[in-house]
């Protein structure tokens, strides 16, 4: 193997070998070394690299988790639809694109009564709509007899949405309408936001804006001012008015479908009107009937009340007059004993008093006599000619007039005694 | 060596005393310039890398060799070598014909072979020192040597061995 060393020791390093090679190694050890040193002295610029970085990730997670809470709070308190609720408080709710109310709104002094807790945000649709109606029914903007018209308008520019929201409108506000008991009219409806822009520029609530201008439609001589506090039954109503009068050529356009709500909707307002007048006779009569009764049932016990009272008056007057000596005038005796009479009124007399309306002029000796006719003492009393009265004044019912005939017959009794 | 670790005499003195071992271990596998030069650098940037954990001058040597082995069986396995053929032939003339037959059958020689062949013969290294840079069991080194001379007799025959 001499031979192969021989020939392997000829195998040497050139030298631009070995100058290139010290050349690349200089610059990388050295580059190294300074990567090393770096490397060595590094724990505290790696610690505040590090700090730094996680720093930086953390505002920047901040920073992204603010921007998304900031941009996600915008986007659920922007109102995309809105459901317009019309009675004659006139109120508006921003529903966003959860299905949410985030803002509201009234048209007029009832809207804000209605409006007034402010607990409609935050809550569905369905849910505000049922407040709302029941506020409104607390409140007694909603009337019992079930004439009052509901309108529940949904604006949006997507028709699938203002769909859903007009139905879920309509079924919330019946829904919460049988629970309270009470009937009314809900017409519902929907609208595009470029109207609402519409009504809000008018001052209007766009439920109403829409139905005055189909009112408009059939009679120009109407202004929106006329029925811009209107309730929404009025309108309506005059709306079925002029439906009816102008015939039925205007069905044939394109609000047919309006204009046979608006009609469907008077309908049920005339026949709650009827309806309500119908029981309001009903219940007049009855009324009647049942005072009636109750005065036949009063009277007969206060007749025969005042009867024994005038009966045992009657009695004591007689005593009374029979006490007195025959000496005396008539007048003299009348006022002896009308005098005696008022000086020595008793506890039942007080109570007659008040049952007779506390006139003086029945404690008078005449009405003594006059009582004394009354209380049966007939015969004597058919003597002085005044019996036939008080007896027609008997006959006469009511304890009042029966009252104020005795008293008349005092007094005729009392010229008779003259 | 007695300058400074680091200093460019340092690496001057360093390569010089170690660039023909290594140049005379890429021969063992490659035969261009370029891959020479690749492997001459990579082998000794790393030698200067690793200077500090060196116990002894042989045991550098011995660090370098295996080092130089396993770069060049690395570069010969590459994707870029194995699909681009060399262009350049480093050739350094023969003595004589049975001297070029006993290199060209060398060459030849498996790697572990060759590797073993080299250390023996040239750098007169035992076979538990061959052992240990080629991290074998040195039994394993006798049987790779047996095998290369064996090959190197049917090739050459016993006159050069």
């Amino acid at each position: 193997m001499n031979s192969f060393s021989e020939y392997m020791g000829k195998v040497k390093a050139e030298e631009e070998l070995k100058i290139k090679t010290e050349s690349y190694v200089r610059t990388a050890f050295s580059s190294a070394e300074r990567h090393k040193k770096a490397a060595d002295s590094g724990p505290k610029f790696r610690r505040k690299k590090f700090v730094f970085n996680n720093a930086l990730t953390a505002v920047s997670a901040v920073a992204v988790c603010l921007i998304l809470t900031l941009c996600g709070r915008a986007y659920y308190h922007t109102p995309v639809n809105y459901l317009c609720l019309d009675i004659n408080p006139s109120v508006e709710l921003g529903i966003n694109a959860f299905g949410r109310v985030v803002s509201i709104l009234a048209y007029n002094e009832d809207g804000f009564s209605l409006l007034r807790d402010n607990q409609y945000v935050n809550l569905s649709v369905v849910d505000a709509v049922g407040t709302l109606v029941h506020n409104a029914m607390k409140q007694g903007f909603i009337s019992g007899d079930g004439s009052t018209v509901i309108a529940v308008t949904a604006e949006s520019n997507r028709e699938k949405a203002a769909a859903q929201l007009q139905s879920s409108g309509d079924s919330a506000a019946n829904s919460t309408l049988s629970a309270g008991g009470i009937s009314a009219i809900v017409y519902s409806d929907c609208t595009d936001l470029q109207f609402r822009k519409q009504a809000q520029d008018a001052g209007i609530s766009p439920g109403k804006l829409r139905l005055i201008l189909i009112l408009q439609t059939l009679d120009q001589s109407i202004a929106i001012e006329d029925y811009k506090n209107a309730k929404m039954t009025d309108i309506i109503t005059k709306a079925n008015e002029l439906l009816t009068r102008s015939g039925s050529g205007l069905e044939n356009g394109k609000d047919a479908e309006i204009l046979q709500k608006i009609r469907s909707a008077a309908q049920q307002v005339q026949a709650a009107y009827a309806k309500g007048e119908q029981e309001q006779n009903r219940s007049g009569a009855q009324n009647q009937n049942q005072g009636s009764g109750e005065q036949e049932q009063n009277q007969g016990p206060n007749d025969s009340g005042t009867q024994n009272q005038v009966q045992n008056q009657g009695s004591e007057t007689k005593q009374q007059i029979q006490s007195q000596s025959p000496d005396t005038g008539q007048q003299a005796q009348n006022q002896s004993v009308g005098t005696g009479q008022q000086q020595t009124r008793t506890p039942e007399e007080q109570t007659q008093n008040q049952l007779q309306g506390g006139d003086e002029s029945a404690f008078s000796p005449n009405k003594g006599q006059t009582t004394g006719t009354q209380s049966g003492d007939r015969e004597t009393v058919q003597d002085d000619g005044g019996g036939s009265q008080t007896s027609s004044a008997t006959e006469n019912g009511t304890p009042t007039s029966g009252n104020g005939s005795s008293s008349g017959t005092s007094s005729g009794n009392g010229k008779s005694g003259k | 060596m007695s300058q400074s670790f680091g200093t460019d005499d340092y690496i001057s003195a360093a390569i010089e005393k170690h660039a023909d071992m290594v140049r005379r271990i890429c021969f063992l596998y490659l035969r261009n310039s370029t891959d020479v030069e690749d492997v001459f650098q990579e082998v000794f940037l790393k030698f200067f890398l690793n200077y500090t954990s060196f116990e002894s001058e042989d045991h550098q040597e011995a660090w370098l060799c295996r080092v130089a082995f396993n770069k060049c069986k690395d570069y010969r396995k590459s994707f870029w070598h194995r699909r681009v053929v060399s262009i350049e032939e480093m050739e350094i003339p023969y003595e004589d014909p049975e001297q070029q037959e006993l290199i060209k059958t060398v060459l030849e020689l498996p790697s572990d072979q060759k590797e073993v062949v080299y250390l023996h013969y040239y750098e007169n290294r035992t076979i538990p020192e061959i052992a240990e840079i080629m991290q074998k069991n040195i039994n394993t080194v006798y049987s790779i040597l047996r095998r290369a001379k064996a090959q190197l007799k049917k090739k050459v025959g016993d006159d050069e061995l």
